[in-house]
């Protein structure tokens, strides 16, 4: 058995108590504490035992370590994604700011307001399918976006700068979403 | 002689919390201190060790770090502040239970 094939086993064989964990880090790093646990554990049985194999001594710790699937089991519950509780508060919290300033700058605009893209019942349609889909994206537990969070967030940024640097004038105003603060002193103000 | 799973099971978090206690140790090599500190008495299973070490990992108890031994990464737990508090408690608490428990079974013989 040379090292590859020697490191394909133990994986395969940590496998049972890895899987189960949702987050990719703690995942690794449960794999590496195990897997170094099995090596240790072998080279012993093999310091008591010269004339075995190191791919003896490696079944031999294998069978004695047993199934790791209670294991796997346990780590996954100890290690559940925690939920960011207080993001989502900043979340609902800007989101409320929003559409009551919303709220206000329609409710002092009436007319001009009556048909833009930004009246309030839009605005909390977009609001509620932003919601859905991050929900969504929370219960499938994917961790695909985890790789591309970087360049998504930033991305973001952009494109908000690019709408105040760009949206489209009208009325004299640029159309993008006013920011809270002074869609609100715009209302108080008329 | 075998010590049962039930009795073993109360006893594990503050036997491990003592080893962190004096000084910083990996998985395996508290295994084989229990094992040897006790005269075989006391095997620590993988299934009870690691998910032990991890809770108390998540719960501030310990803290871990990552250091080689020649080529193997070995991922060493440290006893925090709060740790030992809970330690020094777990000690107090046993000595009560296990003087009571001896005082109970010795009858009249203490």
């Amino acid at each position: 058995m040379n090292e590859k094939e020697r490191d394909e086993r133990i994986r395969h064989y940590l496998e049972q108590a890895c899987s189960p964990i949702r987050d990719a880090r703690q995942r690794e790093e449960v794999r590496a504490e195990l897997a170094g646990h099995l090596e240790e554990l072998a080279a012993d049985i093999r310091g008591g035992n010269p004339e075995l194999s190191e791919g003896q001594a490696i079944s031999i710790a294998i069978e004695r370590m047993g199934d790791l699937a209670a294991l796997g089991k346990q780590l996954r519950r100890i290690h559940r994604p925690k939920f960011e509780w207080s993001l989502a508060l900043i979340a609902l919290l800007l989101l409320g700011i929003g559409l009551v300033a919303l709220y206000a700058f329609q409710l002092a605009n009436q007319e001009r307001m009556h048909r833009s893209v930004h009246s309030i019942a839009i605005q909390s349609i977009w609001a509620a399918a932003g919601a859905a889909v991050l929900l969504a994206l929370l219960f499938s537990g994917s961790r695909m976006l985890l790789s591309i969070a970087r360049p998504l967030y930033w991305a973001t940024v952009l494109m908000f700068l690019l709408a105040f640097a760009f949206g489209a004038i009208v009325n004299g105003q640029r159309d993008s979403l006013p920011p809270p603060a002074a869609a609100a002193s715009a209302a108080a103000n008329e | 002689m075998k010590i049962g799973k039930e009795l073993m099971k109360g006893s594990t978090v503050v036997l491990i919390l003592t080893l962190l206690g004096r000084r910083d140790m990996y998985g395996y090599e508290m295994v084989k201190e229990l094992e040897t500190e006790s005269d075989g008495v006391f095997h620590l299973k993988e299934g009870t060790l690691y998910p032990i070490l991890h809770t108390l990992e998540e719960g501030g108890m310990v803290e871990a770090y990552w250091r080689k031994a020649g080529t193997r990464p070995r991922k060493y737990y440290r006893l925090t502040d709060r740790g030992r508090k809970v330690l020094e408690e777990r000690t107090r608490e046993w000595r009560l239970f296990s003087t009571a428990v001896n005082r109970v079974l010795g009858g009249g013989l203490s």
